[in-house]
């Protein structure tokens, strides 16, 4: 089977992250896979509204702005769920009286692009150091019309998709997901199916993001050696 | 540095021999311990030294511990102290008598905006953090106080850190072109003063674009930037 | 019974102080504080065609938690990408009337992600948009439902669902005519709207990381870790799994929750069959 954009239905499309881009942030991160682009800018911990101060953990806070347009209600969505997602994997009790602030921005929107925030927001998180219990992956997948399976599917694959699925998961994905959105209609055996490929498909991105991690540290690293 | 380890959070560190023994460990930043397992938080350089364990990281916010040397600035004053904007989630408190030779008569007025290098005495995570201009064990400022004129700017943890470690060659290459003073915040604030404003900047922006640079690359960029 | 009074007030005051030690003590014992097993909904009632102004309605009520849905249908221009799709606009209201914690205002971030959630579940996968056309890049429907919660204990995801699928079925389209271009809808005449599917929910909830509990209250849902939503149809087929909240439900026990939300459907189309209508 071919899609659109020549693929195998197995294969995700080029991905693409660049660490710290942002100089004024904490951390940064914008993680691409093909067309679907997302910046991620965190700040913390920092000072927290006394509304939202809590005195045994650090208050997380998501802003999403879409590529286009003013954050409606769907970014509302998508705000609550990357926070839900990452609200455990944040040691959130180390930093009390605080405040972690996750920015993400669309740049551009070609299909899943909630996986793509939540990987960037790990990304980001990583990079500005906030300690974190494991690093989050996500990936999506699409059931179209014919029973075919098709990972990280483009916006016009999403849209005739007979069902889409979006997992998170952490670091083991052994352990069962963080985040499961799965919608349309389908059946259990199609969400199994969805479920393992979505599993091997974060792996997969877990490992480019440690990659992409580790030759930062080696970077840093190799200038304190060398001086 | 033949054997870098980096680590990323949610690596199950392995302490190797150290733990089997069932000696104590001690864990630096970096490091957390859940279930009988000790994981990284953070990303980074493992390091060891002896029973103690920490993940090196470059981050840009800073989170107050004591003993360490910071550059904050003055924001308000009140009845018993300054608040003074150290980079932190939290202003830090500087009492009003933390300073060399201050008394309830004799102390010294701070004006707000005003840089002041200071030490963090008292930081832990349910707390503001407290700065002192001294060292109450010696009442002397040993360097400490405010820092008149010159000019302070921000930089990475990790660089203000090489900076202070005297491991940074951008001072050895900036110090053989021209006199200055510098105090390093590992906040990641510095503040440098020269003889007059132009070789004052000229500092600074040495200081920051040395931080992916190496010896020679510092020497070759003082260089450049003392021929402009 | 002299000493009954004070035994009343020592757990009504227990609860309060103490309120996840409270539920720990019935959870640890294999039940809950309001009596039910782990796997127990409550009952759902559901009355349609509860508001007379409205062109479809429904109340709802899931144990103490009871919503309103009212469909309002107005005439308006489609859009030019879509010139033969109508609107479905869905609004979830959480106001100070149904809880305590609810503060006034815009909406809370709970109730736009619950009205985003519900649109999702309903447009085009429910309501067909063509359905809602009268003439073709001229007038078409738009359907805003309005999901108000007259009184919030717990799963108003949930109860908001099945209200609006309720409403929906009571749904009576006027007739509308289009003549050199204005619009007349006779309202003594109506069509109900032809439904695509017909949607079941039911929320699985993580309470203090241990123990999955169906259908949640107010009280269990302030302990909540996490909670997945599945949403069946009356063929057997999933319209939705979503688990938000980050406490661990594995892979086994939302496939189970799966099986039991299908389990329920005959028992859920008969209570949505007898609500009866205008």
């Amino acid at each position: 089977m071919t899609r659109p954009d020549r693929r195998d239905a197995g294969q995700i499309r080029a991905l693409h992250c660049v660490l710290g881009q942002l100089s004024r942030a904490d951390g940064s991160a914008q993680f691409a896979a093909g067309d679907s682009s997302v910046l991620c800018g965190v700040y913390g911990p920092v000072d927290v509204r006394v509304y939202d101060e809590k005195l045994d953990r650090a208050h997380i806070e998501v802003k999403l702005r879409p590529a286009t347009g003013l954050p409606n209600t769907k970014d509302k969505w998508t705000e609550s769920v990357i926070r839900s997602t990452f609200e455990r994997e944040i040691l959130c009790h180390l930093h009390p009286r605080t405040l972690v602030q996750i920015n993400v921005q669309v740049r551009q929107d070609d299909g899943a692009v909630e996986a793509a925030a939540i990987n960037a927001a790990t990304l980001a998180l990583v990079d500005a150091g906030i300690p974190l219990r494991t690093m989050v992956a996500a990936a999506t997948c699409a059931v179209l019309p014919g029973g075919a399976i098709v990972v990280d599917p483009t916006l016009e694959e999403a849209a005739g998709a007979q069902s889409v699925h979006t997992f998170a998961f952490g670091g083991d994905t052994a352990g069962g997901p963080l985040h499961v959105d799965s919608r349309g209609d389908f059946a259990m055996d199609e969400y199994n199916a969805c479920y393992d490929i979505c599993a091997t498909t974060a792996e997969r991105v877990l490992a480019f993001m440690r990659s992409a991690v580790e030759g930062k540290i080696a970077k840093e690293a190799l200038l304190v050696g060398a001086s | 540095m033949a054997d870098i380890k980096a680590v990323l959070p949610g690596d199950v560190m392995d302490t190797g021999a150290a733990a089997r023994d069932g000696a104590v460990l001690r864990l630096g930043p970096g490091l957390v311990q859940a279930d009988e397992r000790t994981s990284a938080a953070a990303a980074g350089v493992l390091h060891s030294d002896g029973d103690l364990w920490w993940v090196a990281g470059n981050r840009r916010r800073y989170v107050a511990a004591e003993g360490e040397p910071v550059v904050g600035v003055v924001v308000a004053r009140h009845g018993e102290g300054y608040r003074v904007d150290i980079g932190s989630a939290h202003d830090a408190l500087l009492p009003l008598l933390a300073f060399e030779g201050a008394t309830k008569r004799n102390k010294p007025s701070l004006a707000i905006g005003t840089v002041v290098y200071g030490r963090v005495v008292v930081a832990n995570s349910f707390m503001d953090p407290e700065i002192e201009c001294y060292n109450s064990h010696t009442g002397k400022s040993e360097g400490y106080g405010e820092l008149a004129g010159g000019f302070m700017f921000k930089c990475t943890l990790g660089l203000a850190r090489r900076l202070i470690g005297s491991t940074a060659p951008v001072l050895a290459a900036l110090g053989s072109e021209l006199p200055f003073e510098i105090a390093i915040g590992v906040n990641g604030r510095v503040w440098v003063h020269a003889e007059g404003p132009e070789k004052t900047v000229l500092a600074a922006n040495a200081i920051r674009n040395s931080e992916y640079l190496d010896a020679k690359q510092c020497r070759q960029m003082v260089k450049e930037l003392l021929a402009r | 019974m002299a000493n009954t009074g004070p035994v009343t007030f020592a757990i009504e005051a227990f609860k309060r102080i103490h309120p996840v030690e409270f539920q720990r003590r019935f959870l640890s014992q294999e039940t809950r504080h309001d009596g039910r097993a782990f796997g127990q909904f409550r009952e759902t009632h559901v009355a349609k065609g509860t508001v007379s102004t409205a062109q479809g309605s429904s109340t709802v009520r899931i144990g103490d938690t009871t919503v309103v849905c009212g469909i309002k249908a107005e005439v308006s221009e489609p859009d030019v990408k879509t010139p033969d799709e109508g609107y479905l606009v869905t609004n979830v209201d959480l106001s100070p009337m149904c809880s305590a914690r609810f503060r006034a205002g815009p909406p809370s971030e709970s109730a736009q992600v619950a009205s985003e959630h519900v649109f999702r579940l309903f447009n085009q996968n429910v309501v067909d948009l063509k359905e809602l056309c009268i003439e073709s890049g001229q007038a078409v429907w738009v359907l805003s439902a309005d999901i108000v919660c007259l009184r919030h204990d717990g799963n108003i995801l949930d109860a908001a669902i099945v209200a609006l699928m309720a409403a929906l079925e009571d749904l009576k389209l006027p007739q509308a005519k289009i003549e050199s271009g204005v619009v007349s809808a006779d309202k003594s005449t109506g069509r109900p709207l032809a439904l695509r599917r017909r949607l079941f929910p039911a929320t699985y909830t993580l309470v203090d990381d241990a123990y999955l509990v169906a259908d949640a209250d107010d009280a269990e849902e302030q302990l909540a870790t996490a909670s997945v939503l599945v949403v069946v149809d009356e063929r057997g087929r999933v319209a939705n799994v979503w688990k938000r909240g980050a406490g661990p439900i594995s892979r086994q026990s939302i496939s189970q929750c799966v099986d039991v939300a299908t389990g329920r459907v005959p028992k859920m189309a008969e209570v949505l069959d007898a609500a009866g209508g205008q």
